[in-house]
């Protein structure tokens, strides 16, 4: 019985097309970044039957009820709602991982948005990589979309897609983040810069996060990289959640970060441009 | 008084490349001319509302207050004038000095023919698609095809006739479907995965696909498709 009044909070789907660009680790962070801003903050995995937010929040083994069981009515919406280990004003709804996509609704997912938008700040829903089903229920109740794609053709492309998708589903235009991006590979001219991708989407730019180590590591102990004040990709997840409460956050610069490797190699002469 | 058959010879309406001309007889008096000319526009009059046209004097001198008579006729009805032509240098330079066009400055290249009483173009109207075109997403249209927007990889366009992108070509276009090879492509950038025109394919090159930085048109030269650098010095 903590929340009493309507919130009347912000319902945004972080999604891609494409599997594997970082939707669930973008989900968590910037998720993380928003409460450790003082926000209250659902997560909601729509990924039925791939669950991961959950892992990536270390937080599994706290499950019991989930998303499907909510929207079945075998318990109540507070019941399945997970708190985070870390931040009290963070909570996950679990995907089911024993049934699919089909078992929930974009009815019941509007429904289950309404109820969630009235106790939290924000609710970041993790979508499902594809364009069916569960993808469709991870915009129904959506009033922005965040799309995450890496600086590749492919993941652009599907980017794309769901770009298109979002404005057929008359939303307004999704706001972009560039995942994973290597500024060495960038300079090289072996990667798609931020322009590059920019060029095709034509969308709102919301965040650049550098591909970074870290992130393995610290999604593999379920602890988000948005947390830890050093991590450059945690930088960029904490500057997402600023830019999403309106704040006019400059892109940090892409620069390699300068490594041993890389000052030694200056050093013998071989740094090249700096 | 001419009669019937004399008077449908004594003003001409031509379809040219430039558009709608209407051609002045030489030796016949100019009330008759302003009949004529009344009795045409409104005999086709849907097809002359809002048309801009070329009033051609040929080889008949042009006198200001004809000029003036049918400049009056011609804007009752929403017709404009575009140019007022003679065939002579002196006469016009008359009609310079006066202060008319005597000609249309650099004629479209691919206009099409229009006789007036024609119910419309050969290939149909245009259809106008005001959005960029994501891949998933395709357009078809009988005629003419006019994106405002980008074509991006993964969307593909289809036309009966010719196909013109204000933005990037990046996905695949397809003019002339039914096999007109006359059709065309053109774009502010063509980087396209695929261009088809007619029955012909032109794939991207698979490696260093580059990117030509400036308007281009694309078109069948000698069963082959070609693109080329829209000049705008050149026309």
């Amino acid at each position: 019985m903590e929340e009493q009044q309507d919130r009347n909070g912000r319902v945004i789907t972080i999604t891609s097309g494409k599997g594997g660009v970082g939707k669930t680790t973008t989900t968590a962070n910037v998720g993380a970044a928003l409460a450790a801003r003082g926000k209250s903050v659902v997560l909601v995995d729509a990924d039925i039957g791939l669950r991961n937010l959950d892992i990536v929040l270390g937080l599994e083994n706290r499950i019991v009820y989930d998303i499907v069981d909510v929207v079945e009515g075998r318990c109540r919406l507070r019941q399945a709602l997970i708190r985070d280990k870390r931040l009290a004003n963070l909570a996950l709804i679990p995907a089911a991982q024993t049934r699919d996509k089909e078992a929930v609704s974009p009815d019941q997912m509007q429904e289950l948005c309404r109820e969630l938008r009235q106790q939290f700040d924000f609710v970041l829903i993790d979508s499902p990589a594809g364009i069916e089903r569960g993808f469709r229920n991870a915009i129904a109740g959506a009033d922005e979309v965040l799309v995450v794609t890496n600086p590749e053709v492919s993941a652009v492309r599907d980017a794309d897609r769901i770009v298109g998708l979002v404005e057929a589903a008359e939303l307004p235009p999704p706001r972009l983040i560039v995942n994973r991006i290597d500024p060495e590979l960038v300079r090289r001219g072996d990667m798609l810069s931020v322009e590059d991708v920019l060029e095709i989407l034509a969308i709102p730019l919301i965040g650049v996060v550098p591909a970074d180590e870290s992130i393995v590591t610290a999604t593999n102990r379920g602890e988000p990289v948005a947390l830890d004040p050093s991590s450059r990709a945690g930088q960029a997840f904490r500057d997402i959640a600023a830019r999403l409460l309106g704040e006019d956050v400059p892109f940090q610069p892409l620069e390699a970060p300068d490594g041993v490797w890389r000052r030694m190699l200056r050093a013998l002469g071989f740094g090249g441009r700096t | 008084m001419l009669d019937g058959e004399r008077l449908e010879a004594s003003v001409r309406v031509r379809g040219t490349q430039d558009g709608v001309r209407l051609v002045l007889p030489r030796d016949v008096a100019f009330p008759s001319i302003l009949a004529h000319v009344h009795d045409v526009l409104e005999a086709r009059a849907a097809f002359f509302r809002g048309a801009a046209l070329v009033l051609d004097f040929s080889e008949r001198e042009p006198v200001l207050e004809e000029i003036v008579a049918l400049q009056r006729l011609l804007d009752a009805r929403g017709v404009r004038i575009q140019a007022i032509s003679a065939e002579t240098p002196e006469h016009r330079e008359r009609l310079a000095r006066w202060g008319f066009r005597t000609e249309l400055a650099g004629s479209p290249r691919r206009l099409r023919l229009v006789e007036p009483g024609a119910e419309e173009a050969p290939d149909g109207s245009a259809t106008y698609v005001r959005r960029t075109l994501r891949s998933g997403m395709s357009v078809e249209a009988e005629g003419h095809l006019v994106v405002i927007g980008d074509v991006n990889p993964g969307a593909l366009v289809v036309a009966g006739g010719d196909v013109l992108v204000w933005g990037v070509v990046r996905g695949t276009v397809h003019a002339g479907r039914n096999g007109d090879t006359g059709a065309v492509i053109a774009a502010l950038r063509l980087a396209p995965m695929q261009l088809r025109i007619a029955q012909l394919v032109a794939r991207a090159p698979d490696r260093g696909a580059h990117l030509l930085d400036a308007p281009a048109l694309a078109r069948v030269v000698d069963g082959q498709i070609v693109i080329e650098p829209w000049r705008i010095e050149r026309r």
